[in-house]
């Protein structure tokens, strides 16, 4: 056991326990497909505790939500539950005092009275701080796979390309994925989500330190060489290719930031026409792009749109996307 | 968040004045002090006070109304009025920048209704308040005559970062509370 929990027993009321920890707790009773039974499953890994921390040390609150640890993790298993391919499998991540990642099993979380983990030792602690961001992620973690937005099927095929893009070695390594990684969040709003007809909009948010508001632009901003670090003689706005636009957004990161704030325009134009255009269709017959910035994004579009979250998906066919 | 160097200030005090720069570091080095976020900067007042004792400076150690070398200052009732109320100060902070209420209000990490508020007369938290003082003298010794032109000295991006968005950075918004366990990349790439 490390992390300052070496040697210490969950307290007789759990005042001691975290979400995200880790107790070792030899068998978790599950109910098993005969009425009214219950079968003792092996947890030799322990269980992670899931309900939040102000739930588990509330004397008040007689339960407490755990799952089990998925033993002898390979690095397949690690990797996906790293990625969130598998929403169920809630992944910890090694910290500087738990230099091993965790991952548990949701499919199998199971509230179990307190006094069952009362007295079983805390074999790991993945939050340190119970109100840092490592606290906040494993939250956001286990609410995704409860959470996310269950986007019609009929809808995914319109972000095939799109996916398709991110998902190959240019995507995850060349501009366009690095562009990407610069990216805080992908929205998608819709008109309405039931029928066919739909009117989709992405919003591509982007932290104001990469990217300012449309209002705050040089007036005296004109596209240029002298404004646009790595623009070639012939180059226009309009003639830029989409790998090329995120070469120049690279190129200018530090540079001036009007100049920046033109190109993740020309970004979320050519996202528009090559990747999700040429997907319409009766179910969704338009998508607009949008990029803005954090600062620009109004409570109400937050409330209006959902993250894009592409976990394994299959279109209304059948057909894996 | 976007850093400055020494180097890029210095572009940027050569092509917008020196009067101007001065202010603009006091400006960044006391929002820095009230706000933090920002590096300290590797230059004084000092050695560019002695070197330009000819120009209008800006001290802000200076009585009120007066200038660095006691002088009142010809340009004073802007920087120095100390009858001004924070209200007015706000309101004066916004016409002569020609900046928007929204560009106001990120100046100083609230709301455009915050800052409509406090035009109207709502209290300003004192280190608002202080920070008001600080931006207006900025904003005063800006190159240009005309809202447009202070505007554009604001915004001017040839350097990188503007001094619109440097002041901006300097704010303290507090820690982050939203984050998210996967990258947007990672939540559409599966």
């Amino acid at each position: 056991m490390s992390g300052g929990t070496h040697g210490v027993l969950v307290a007789d009321d759990c005042s001691n326990l975290r979400q995200g920890d880790v107790v070792g707790l030899p068998h978790l009773m599950l109910p098993s497909d005969i009425d009214a039974e219950a079968v003792s499953m092996p947890t030799p890994g322990g269980v992670v505790v899931l309900s939040q921390t102000c739930d588990v040390v509330q004397p008040s609150k007689t339960r407490c939500m755990v799952a089990p640890v998925v033993p002898d993790t390979d690095k397949a298993t690690l990797s996906a539950a790293r990625k969130g391919q598998k929403p169920l499998h809630l992944y910890l991540e090694p910290t500087a005092s738990e230099p091993s990642p965790c991952v548990a099993d949701m499919e199998y979380a199971v509230s179990v009275p307190k006094k069952v983990l009362a007295g079983s030792p805390i074999v790991a602690r993945y939050v340190e701080q119970a109100s840092g961001k490592p606290a906040r992620a494993v939250a956001w973690r286990v609410g995704r796979a409860f959470s996310r937005f269950p986007f019609p099927d009929e809808v995914y095929p319109v972000f095939a390309r799109l996916r398709r893009q991110a998902q190959d070695k240019a995507g995850s390594t060349g501009n366009f994925g690095r562009v990407l990684d610069l990216v805080e969040d992908l929205r998608v709003s819709a008109d309405q989500w039931s029928s066919p007809g739909r009117v989709l909009t992405l919003y591509v948010v982007v932290a104001e330190e990469r990217l300012i508001a449309i209002d705050d632009i040089d007036p005296r901003w004109r596209w240029s060489k002298d404004r646009v670090v790595g623009l070639r003689d012939d180059e226009t706005e309009s003639g830029l290719s989409l790998d090329r636009a995120c070469e120049l957004i690279l190129a200018n990161l530090d540079g001036d930031e009007s100049s920046l704030a033109h190109l993740w325009r020309v970004f979320g134009a050519k996202v528009q026409s090559n990747l999700l255009a040429p997907a319409l269709n009766d179910e969704v017959v338009s998508f607009d792009v949008l990029v803005l910035s954090d600062t620009e994004m109004t409570f109400r579009q937050h409330q209006h749109s959902e993250s894009l979250d592409l976990e394994v998906l299959s279109d209304s066919t059948g057909t894996s996307l | 968040m976007t850093s400055v160097s020494g180097a890029t200030l210095a572009r940027r005090q050569n092509s917008t004045g020196v009067p101007f720069a001065i202010a603009f570091g006091f400006a960044l080095a006391s929002s820095s002090a009230v706000g933090g976020g920002l590096p300290a900067f590797p230059w004084t007042t000092t050695p560019v006070r002695a070197e330009f004792s000819s120009v209008r400076i800006f001290d802000p150690n200076a009585p009120a109304g007066r200038t660095g070398s006691g002088v009142p200052d010809p340009q004073a009732g802007l920087p120095n009025d100390t009858s001004a109320s924070p209200a007015q100060r706000v309101a004066e902070l916004r016409e002569l920048s020609g900046l928007t209420t929204d560009q106001v209000g990120r100046l100083f990490g609230v709301s455009r209704r915050s800052v409509h508020n406090w035009i109207n007369g709502n209290s300003m938290a004192p280190q608002h308040e202080e920070r008001s003082a600080k931006i207006l003298a900025l904003v005063q010794v800006l190159p240009g005559s005309t809202p447009d032109e202070r505007r554009a000295a604001l915004l001017d991006s040839r350097q990188g970062t503007s001094l619109f968005h440097q002041l901006v950075a300097a704010n303290n918004d507090g820690e982050r509370l939203q984050v998210a366990g996967l990258s947007a990349r990672e939540r559409i790439a599966q």
